[in-house]
């Protein structure tokens, strides 16, 4: 008897190799749960059953045949619907996009179909990836499978919740300033946003390019790293992506050297307005490195108070020009109208949400003659200093650790109408966006039948392996 | 300060309803008195980070990889008008 609920990659592949199961026997299980289940979560936008199935018969052969398979080979996964898999759609949750189909493979597919994986669906978010709640989707309300009156996180909320309710082994998400790392935490679940550069961004719709990061989502930290090392590395049809190889120790790291790292924890990250049961379970997880004799220390990042002003005005501007390009000329429906002006006004005015409009017309703002010094420019440099912050604690401590979210995961609709409030859920998630860096969102453990409280640990840049060795010496003991 | 909503969403190319427009008005001069904030904040000396990385440059020899006009892919089956294969756009001079 096949357990979904407790199948990871890692006890997938072992099951594989020794025959308790084929892919296709799970691949199937999988539709007839999400075929159930997911009436009452919406994580999925569409499915892929039958090129799901159809991988699952090429790998039950090669399994058959003998030959070696590769490491993700039948893992079952679930994909934002901003990734582009060829002869799917890719709606990104928008009008404008509803009809698109993707015309080939992004770059972190690619290396995913090498590696074996196949794909059940594309999941919801909020509409190209803006929000944190997942209820701007132009097309369903995703809900939180740990309680389904609360939101599920976003923007990557339907990975989150899929990989959550059992409905997928492990997801795709991205991060643009939390988007990975808030729903896992809302969810219950491991979600990585790795360093800027890390993971291909070729075939991602894009928001802000600066800023955008290709995640993961996983019931393990082990998995998180497996996943990791599959698809990092460099794509020569992504100028930003780096040429950095990760070694063995992602995956089978050195507990005595990950004990002798030391842990910054950030005043900052620790103020008022958090709820307290974040405050506390996060002290609490100090603690526990502490027991596991692993040396924690105070430390500050003074410029972390200034990084929503900043983020809310890189990234729209980026979002302004991104967006540009979904003018009703080349997808979609056109509208009928007597000159081209008048057909951008249409289509967009049509195709998109009120919160990429609301992103669109602020970027243009910052962006515009007269402004661009006040705002964009100033933004810049401030967000310079907040990199310059993590570079010099990064000269004490090897990692920094912090709360993911400053609330619980709250109601369906209690932030939908204030933008303010909602762009607050992101505080203590952007900081790393704008710096770069690497960053882990792990359950706290013990919670029980409690809400779920992720705790998040931001590396060095490329230093992936010390948050992952960290968090699984943390889930492990 | 009153944001000139009508005037950015123009530029940026979007139509709004007027419940848009009030709504937008108000929500971002909201956001542009937070943001005020970073003029408090000393920049002199501290040049601009504009990208999301410290990477370099990257250099190919300026060479045709693909022939688009041999082979464009799938991406033409997205054009919602076509005319031999080109996408057909709408007229831009009389």
């Amino acid at each position: 008897m096949i357990k979904l609920e407790e199948l990871t990659i890692k006890k997938f592949r072992e099951g594989l190799a020794k025959k308790e199961f084929s892919a296709s026997e799970v691949a199937r299980l999988f539709f007839d749960y999400i075929e159930v289940k997911d009436k009452e979560i919406e994580a999925y936008l569409s499915l892929n059953r039958d090129g799901a199935l159809e991988r699952a018969r090429q790998i039950d052969a090669a399994v058959a045949s003998g030959k070696e398979i590769p490491s993700l080979a039948g893992v079952p996964m679930a994909i934002k619907d901003v990734i582009l898999i060829e002869g799917l759609p890719a709606t990104a949750a928008s009008k404008i996009l509803e009809k698109y189909v993707a015309a080939y493979d992004a770059g972190v597919i690619k290396k995913l179909k090498a590696a074996g994986a196949l794909f059940l669906g594309k999941t919801n978010l909020d509409e190209f990836a803006m929000g944190s709640s997942t209820e701007q989707s132009a097309f369903k309300v995703t809900r939180n499978p740990r309680d389904t009156s609360l939101v599920p996180g976003g923007s990557s909320g339907g990975s989150a919740a899929a990989v959550a309710a059992d409905m997928a082994v492990a997801a795709l998400g991205t991060d643009t300033g939390g988007s990975v790392r808030q729903p896992a935490a809302f969810c219950g679940v491991v979600g990585m946003k790795p360093t800027y550069g890390a993971i291909s961004r070729y075939g991602v719709i894009a928001m802000a390019s600066s800023l955008d990061q290709v995640g993961t989502f996983s019931k393990t930290v082990e998995d998180a790293a497996i996943l990791f090392k599959e698809i990092a590395g460099h794509d020569p049809k992504d100028a930003t992506s780096a040429t950095v190889t990760y070694g063995d120790e992602l995956v089978n790291p050195d507990f005595h050297k990950i004990r002798e790292l030391t842990v910054g924890v950030p005043e900052e990250y620790f103020i008022e307005g958090t709820d307290a049961e974040i405050i506390s379970a996060v002290q609490g997880v100090m603690k526990e490195f502490e027991t596991l004799k692993i040396k924690v220390k105070k430390i500050h990042l003074p410029h972390t108070k200034y990084a929503l002003s900043v983020y809310y005005i890189v990234m729209p501007a980026e979002v302004s020009t991104n967006l540009a390009r979904y003018d009703g000329i080349r997808y979609g429906e056109r509208a009928k109208s007597e000159n081209l002006l008048d057909l951008y006004y249409q289509d967009r005015g049509n195709g998109l949400g009120l919160e990429p409009k609301r992103r669109s017309i602020l970027g243009t703002f910052v962006l515009s003659a007269g402004y661009y010094d006040a705002y964009y420019a100033k933004a810049q440099r401030v967000r310079a200093l907040i990199k310059q912050d993590f570079d010099e604690a990064f000269l004490d401590v090897d990692v920094i650790l912090t709360p993911v979210t400053p609330t619980l995961p709250f109601k369906l609709g209690e932030k939908a109408s204030d933008p303010m409030q909602m762009y607050l859920s992101d505080i203590f998630t952007i900081t790393l966006n704008l710096a770069g860096l690497p960053g882990i969102s792990i359950p706290v453990k013990g919670r029980g039948d409690k809400l779920p409280i992720g705790f998040q640990l931001i590396g060095r840049p490329w230093h992936e392996a010390d948050i992952l060795g960290l968090g699984r010496y943390y889930e492990q003991s | 300060m009153e944001f000139d909503v009508e005037y950015f969403a123009r530029l940026a190319r979007i139509r709004l309803t007027d419940e848009e427009k009030t709504r937008l008005a108000k929500e971002l001069s909201d956001v542009l008195a937070y943001v005020e904030e970073l003029k408090r904040v000393d920049t002199k000396d501290v040049a601009p980070m504009t990208g999301g990385t410290d990477l370099r440059n990257i250099y190919r020899e300026d060479e045709s990889v693909r022939n688009v006009f041999d082979d464009c892919g799938k991406g033409p089956a997205n054009f919602p008008d076509t005319k031999d294969g080109f996408l057909k756009v709408p007229k831009i001079f009389e």
